[in-house]
């Protein structure tokens, strides 16, 4: 069934989302649909990472930070670098994906990130992230110079869309990529983001997700000159991830996150 | 090369990095950081393929001295014998 759940931190919305499908039957749900403002730094995430941890190993869970880097790798990215700030962290996510893709498994080898700067058409690899930068740069200086009305200015502009998944060449009804597709919407000079899932593990991979795609949004924002906006999450079908994890623990994971963000008012 | 590497990576100047480490014994970094300085110092030395899979775990790519010492080990396993210098 449908769920809307919309907080003002990622934690809070991670922490709702949790609680709705542990109520789930087998903690499923189809067409949940999650929305944040902000990004925090919460302990939840250390509590997150050391249950994932616990169930590690070679081939385990990853944590939370390495999730979020397959959106967007945030070390690679420095702002105050200014004009080269975007080139520079394309140049140094090539020489990372070049040591990436000596590693086993379609989730390792691939990225998110690189679906997004480098996606696989026709014509070779395509910047689509760089492309949608541009345009929404150009839209909004448009803006500013060529609108005469203040109505117009406040119409939502929607500026495109960022393709992951590649016919054709994801043919794998399991693994890589679970995100499908990420759009840009320009409000109020604010990048709001939304995300398209075919299948979200909210345990495993969700507060990672959600990471990431809160500094991609930010990202976007920076190189236009405009503020971060909303990020929101439609997972088609999100699953709790109680498969190989102890229902117990996951719960009282849960229960505890709770307890750390208080309840809402 | 590491610490101008990493400091590109980074987004430093090697004198940044360099003062940033000053005199501590080590130095955390991004495992991505890590990762792409690998791949940089691999690819000035000219040694395609010298960064195997398991030289990218986080262990090895979270600090500066991890760094170091991994670079190192498979710069000396893959230097080039007397025989490959005269051919």
């Amino acid at each position: 069934m449908t769920a809307m759940i919309r907080r003002p931190t990622l934690t809070e919305a991670w922490v709702e989302t949790m609680e709705h499908l542990v109520e789930r039957p087998n903690g499923k749900d189809h067409h949940v649909v999650v929305a944040f403002a902000e990004e925090d730094d919460s302990p939840v995430r250390d509590e997150i990472d050391a249950v994932l941890a616990a169930c590690g190993g070679e081939g385990g869970p990853w944590s939370t930070g390495t999730t979020a880097n397959t959106i967007f790798p945030a070390g690679l990215y420095h702002r105050d670098l200014d004009g080269d700030a975007a080139p520079r962290l394309y140049e140094s996510h090539d020489l990372a994906m070049k040591g990436q893709s000596r590693l086993k498994g379609r989730h390792i080898k691939n990225s998110y990130f690189d679906r997004m700067v480098a996606y696989p058409s026709g014509d070779g690899p395509f910047n689509q992230l760089q492309f949608q930068i541009e345009r929404l740069a150009t839209q909004i200086a448009k803006k500013g110079g060529t609108l005469s009305s203040a109505y117009e200015i406040g119409v939502s502009c929607p500026q495109g869309d960022v393709r992951i998944q590649a016919p054709g060449i994801d043919r794998d009804l399991y693994s890589f990529p679970c995100l499908s597709h990420v759009s840009l919407t320009f409000v109020e000079n604010a990048v709001n983001l939304t995300a398209t899932y075919r299948n979200q593990l909210i345990l495993q991979r969700g507060y990672g997700n959600f990471m990431g795609l809160a500094r991609l949004a930010g990202f976007v924002a920076n190189e236009v000159g405009a503020a971060a906006g909303e990020v929101m999450i439609v997972a088609t079908h999100a699953d709790a991830g109680f498969d190989g994890m102890n229902k117990g623990t996951v719960r009282g994971l849960v229960e505890s996150a709770r307890e750390v963000v208080g309840r809402p008012s | 090369m590491v610490l101008d590497v990493l400091a590109r990576a980074r987004g430093q100047s090697y004198a940044e990095l360099v003062e940033e480490i000053g005199d501590a014994d080590d130095l955390v970094i991004d495992s991505k950081q890590g990762q792409t300085a690998a791949i940089a110092v691999e690819s000035r030395l000219g040694r395609e393929g010298m960064i195997r899979a398991e030289d990218q775990k986080p262990e090895w790519l979270s600090s500066l001295n991890a760094l170091v010492g991994m670079l190192a080990r498979r710069i000396r396993e893959t230097e080039p014998s007397p025989a490959e210098v005269a051919r």
